[in-house]
């Protein structure tokens, strides 16, 4: 369990959070500058709290004042955007870096680095100096050299800056077993809110140094609190299978969808990409439903309407057309979304 | 025309030759048979033995008075430290002569340090051995400190954040990431320090005298042949030319320009 509650202030940026996170995944998802990467150095030691206090189980590891844990005493593993490998020492050194670090012999440190490298199917790089490495690998590399430390708490900065599609997909499935197997507090920095959905339990958005708003993915959609959660983070997530353009959701019901894309996927759709009529559409969409809507909430300069039934969706629609069209939970409409309005991410 | 790019042509050669030639008379006037003789002397082999004894000495000096200090100086920006590295630089600009009478008004037998060091411990420096470690330390650390303060500016403190969160202590961190990432520059600041050391003259001279066999290093082996059997003089210039192109070799890939 940690529990940060404090911040700092430095130059422009001003951090101010408070974040709990238990044995689950907690995305950080925010605009730039909002202080996520701050957020982390302060979990890792790198910086110091001003005011407030991180504290891991129960150990205090900042009080804000004078207790401080050094970071080489917190077990703490980060990984900043980049991977930061040391560049003169090959992959197996960098691996061993931590146990040795942390008193293990060398003999010991090279075998649990070995170890670790074959758990994450990384062996054949292990004589292999990191400017050798593509961006993916090296990003893996650096998980192994976190993990084998066996730390209490996890931190990703942005895993998947920087890196190309196939390998984003790669390494997301890496990280899922990881978060899977991962015994602790786990935090994700992402910009990306499917990253977030796909690989966290639970989304902390922050903005300007505070946190506005933590639950799940659903809830977030839900009732976002902030133009900025509504628009990047409050979407509608949807996990299937695409075959021939159809996507199949494992809720059941079907999507057609305009991206070749095949296999398992999770579907984004933006709540205002989703339309509701009372009457059956016309013209393009090709994936219409009835459904009946289960709530309607207030959300800064629209609505956010809950459909219920097969392809449980939220709808963002302005003030006007909750009037016009008399939306109210119970009421019968047609729900449809342009194939093209789906964004795939595959799993 | 071309008349401003034949001007710079000319004048770019004017500058190449200037160093060229002095290189190319030194040459032509080489005794090429009588070298082993010259070289094989005792009193050469002697001069050579102490030279590169004080010059490494002055590079042990370097690496364990030096380093802290490039770590301190490279570690912030104050005005202590602007000071400090002045005072250190000034070796490199300041004129030998004036750097060996410094020297001896600080280490002398009546100097600051000296006379006290003289009365207290019964100990001298000047026209010893240690003399000749001292002016070519003094000489030579300069070149070190900014070498290394100029890597470890350059150096990425992220790596020091990432060995930290991975369990290394300070001495660790420095040994096992810092030390070998900079590793270029500790290198560069050897070699410099070591053959400004190599060098070292005037301030020997009036530091530490030119006792044959204890404080006449190399240069002031030159200096004196040059008087008495200019064949030698030439022998030996011959010698430290010699060892300055090979730490230029060395030192390629870190100079402008390198590819």
């Amino acid at each position: 369990m940690l529990r940060l509650v404090g911040g700092l202030s430095r130059g422009s940026l001003a951090v101010d959070m408070e974040l709990d996170v238990g044995r689950e995944t907690v995305a950080i998802v925010g605009p730039n500058g909002a202080g996520k990467s701050t957020t982390l150095k302060l979990i890792a030691g790198l910086l110091k709290l001003d005011h407030g206090s991180l504290r891991c189980d129960d150990d205090v590891w900042d009080d804000g004042a004078d207790r401080f844990t050094a970071s080489e005493d917190r077990r703490v593993a980060w990984l900043p955007q980049d991977p930061l490998l040391f560049p003169h020492l090959d992959v197996l050194s960098n691996v061993a870096f931590g146990p040795r670090s942390r008193g293990a012999s060398r003999s010991e440190a090279l075998r649990a680095a070995g170890a670790m490298l074959e758990r994450l199917d990384l062996g054949r790089f292990a004589a292999r100096k990191p400017d050798t490495l593509s961006g993916g690998e090296a990003r893996k590399v650096a998980i192994a050299r976190a993990l084998v430390t066996r730390p209490r708490v996890l931190l990703l900065d942005e895993p998947f800056a920087g890196i190309d599609v196939s390998a984003a997909a790669d390494l997301r499935k890496e990280l899922a077993s990881c978060f899977a197997a991962f015994d602790g507090p786990a935090i994700l920095v992402t910009h990306a809110a499917v990253d977030a959905f796909m690989l966290a339990d639970r989304i902390a958005v922050i903005e300007g140094g505070r946190r506005v708003q933590i639950g799940t993915a659903q809830a977030l959609g839900a009732a976002p609190a902030t133009r900025y959660v509504a628009d990047l983070v409050g979407l509608n997530f949807l996990r299937g299978v695409v075959n021939d353009g159809v996507l199949s959701l494992d809720g059941g019901g079907t999507l057609v969808v305009a991206h070749p894309m095949e296999g398992p996927v999770t579907a984004t759709v933006h709540p205002r990409a989703v339309s509701l009529h009372r009457t059956r559409p016309d013209g393009s969409p090709r994936n219409v439903w009835s459904a009946t809507v289960a709530s309607v909430e207030p959300s800064p300069g629209s609505a956010r309407v809950r459909v219920a039934g097969p392809i449980p969706l939220v709808a963002e629609i302005t003030d006007a057309s909750v009037r016009t069209l008399g939306l109210r939970a119970g009421v019968e409409v047609f729900v449809a979304v342009k194939a093209t309005e789906i964004t795939l991410t595959s799993v | 025309m071309n008349l401003p790019r034949i001007a710079l042509a000319v004048a770019a050669s004017a500058a190449a030759l200037l160093f060229a030639v002095p290189l190319v008379g030194l040459l032509a006037h080489a005794p090429w048979s009588d070298f082993p003789v010259l070289l094989g002397d005792a009193r050469v082999r002697d001069a050579l033995a102490l030279s590169f004894a004080a010059s490494g000495a002055a590079v042990g000096v370097a690496i364990v008075l030096g380093m802290p200090l490039a770590l301190w100086l490279a570690s912030g920006r104050s005005a202590l430290r602007t000071v400090v590295r002045t005072i250190v630089l000034l070796p490199v600009v300041l004129p030998p002569i004036v750097a060996g009478i410094a020297l001896l008004a600080a280490f002398g037998r009546n100097g600051l340090v000296g006379a006290p060091l003289a009365q207290i411990f019964g100990v001298t420096i000047p026209f010893t051995r240690v003399a000749t470690v001292v002016a070519a330390a003094y000489m030579g650390l300069p070149f070190f400190v900014l070498a290394v303060e100029s890597g470890l500016r350059a150096f990425d403190a992220r790596w020091l954040d990432m060995a930290r969160s991975l369990g290394a202590g300070p001495i660790r961190r420095f040994a096992y990431v810092t030390l070998p990432m900079i590793f270029p520059s500790v290198a560069t600041g050897m070699l410099l320090c070591f053959m400004r050391a190599l060098g070292e003259y005037c301030a020997t001279q009036l530091f530490a005298g030119n006792l044959e066999g204890v404080t006449r290093t190399l240069p002031l082996a030159c200096g004196l042949a040059m008087e008495t059997d200019p064949r030698l003089a030439i022998a030996l210039s011959l010698l430290l030319s010699g060892g300055s192109v090979a730490v230029l070799l060395l030192l390629k890939r870190r100079l402008p320009g390198a590819r």
